[in-house]
């Protein structure tokens, strides 16, 4: 089983670090102590541009959560259908090829699922089996590849699709001021991911194209660690829980994690080329650096992805990926880890053969 | 150590209710614990001691209490438009 291609979509709305703190001091005019303080937060996230699926100045009228999740079904459909077909188009194929889709967000809700609204769109299978998934956050890219990987496992002849959408700017929430709205406001970010993964029978697997097998998944849940992220849901929709102990919990954590994973498959951490890492902030990737001690630019392609688009949540890990895939792909034979953190707390780790 | 180490270090120490003796230049801003919203805290206390405007996106490349007292002495002897 393998990543056959990755297709990314961002929004049209493109806005510089500075503007968007601008705007948001702006818009908070009246609420905001300290604005230096939101200035100096964002300046430090590591996040030069974001994309928005709105300009800047429409999202004041956008005011509780019904109007903002109507907002986020259109635009997760239309951005939806774009990383998808980059992604058909990539492998190849086309929508009537994929026979399971799980469709992975955290930033709004809907039923019929926005999978189910671009099947009415694609010419998928009737028989398409459908999985949305609600709820991982950030951990959701790598989380989605190993459950995806999991049906192939056991369809080898398929092809699934992997889908996340993350659109983080209609979450902000206008009456917190905390430090981790302020925070997050300063890192998040909307954008699209899809990936095929295909069975090891698949024709798609004999292709040339670069795509690295899927060896081995692991999931590990940290007991007890629930404060440390994810959303307190009120009346006015998603609000921010972002503890300052992430970097720590990572920490923590990460190394374990990696060297049981790579012990239990015969390698060890030397073994490794590459580290295909949710671009979750700086304090994140520096602690996955100093967790895995890791060489200078060992996380280049995710300190790149987070300054140019910032935090996609769970579409992050996947648009690092692509960048993988697409610019600087594995030397045959060599080993990637793919993974990312997130809500619970939890980790999701993917190990990859070019 | 100069003027402008020690009112650094005292900056800091208040700041995180600490004993300024216990503070070096060497001192880590991990082995004070001071994390992201400590650094924003401290340097709005350091422009204004000092007069100076620090740039926005500068505190990720502060390390310890040294890299502080540098910054601002680069600060200090800018000429001011």
């Amino acid at each position: 089983m393998r990543i056959s291609a990755v297709g990314t979509a961002y929004p049209q709305y493109r806005y510089s670090q500075s503007q968007i703190s601008q705007a948001l001091i702006e818009r908070w005019a009246d609420k905001l102590e300290e604005p230096r303080l939101l200035q100096r937060l964002h300046a430090n996230c590591g996040v030069n541009f974001r994309n928005f699926v709105f300009p800047l100045e429409v999202y004041p009228t956008l005011v509780g959560f019904g109007p903002n999740n109507d907002a986020w079904i259109k635009a997760a459909v239309e951005l939806g259908e774009t990383a998808i077909l980059r992604a058909l188009d990539r492998a190849g194929i086309t929508a009537a090829d994929i026979s399971a889709i799980f469709f992975a967000t955290v930033t709004g809700i809907a039923s019929p699922t926005i999978d189910a609204r671009l099947i009415n769109r694609l010419p998928f299978p009737v028989n398409v089996k459908r999985t949305p998934i609600f709820g991982l956050g950030c951990v959701a890219g790598a989380a989605g590849i190993a459950r995806a990987s999991d049906y192939v496992r056991a369809f080898p002849k398929e092809n699934v699709l992997l889908l996340s959408v993350e659109l983080c700017s209609l979450t902000w929430q206008d009456d917190d001021q905390s430090i981790a709205n302020l925070i997050s406001t300063g890192l998040f970010a909307d954008g699209a991911a899809a990936v095929v993964i295909s069975g090891s029978e698949s024709p798609l697997a004999t292709r040339q194209r670069p795509a690295p097998r899927i060896l081995a998944t692991r999931s590990t849940f940290y007991r007890n660690t629930e404060k440390v992220m994810g959303w307190d849901i009120s009346s006015n929709g998603f609000k921010i829980v972002l503890s300052p102990d992430v970097p720590k919990v990572v920490e923590e954590n990460l190394l374990g994690n990696v060297q049981g994973f790579l012990q239990d498959n015969g390698l060890q951490q030397s073994d490794i080329s590459t580290y295909i890492f949710h671009s979750g902030g700086p304090k994140v990737l520096e602690a996955m650096e100093q967790s895995l001690s890791l060489p200078p630019n060992a996380l280049a392609p995710s300190w790149k992805s987070l300054s140019e688009v910032g935090n996609l949540s769970a579409a992050s890990v996947l648009a690092v990926m692509e960048d993988y895939l697409e610019v600087h792909p594995g030397e045959p034979g060599s080993y990637s880890i793919l993974a990312a953190m997130g809500p619970a707390f939890c980790s999701e780790l993917v190990l990859l053969q070019w | 150590m100069d003027d402008i180490a020690q009112r650094c270090i005292d900056i800091i120490a208040k700041s995180k209710g600490l004993d300024p003796q216990s503070i070096s230049l060497e001192s880590s801003f991990d082995s004070l614990a001071i994390d992201s919203l400590d650094k924003i805290n401290i340097s709005f206390e350091v422009e204004e001691a000092f007069n100076i405007e620090i740039p926005d996106d500068a505190l990720g490349s502060l390390k310890t209490v040294g890299d502080v007292v540098d910054g601002v002495r680069r600060l200090t002897s800018e000429p001011t438009a």
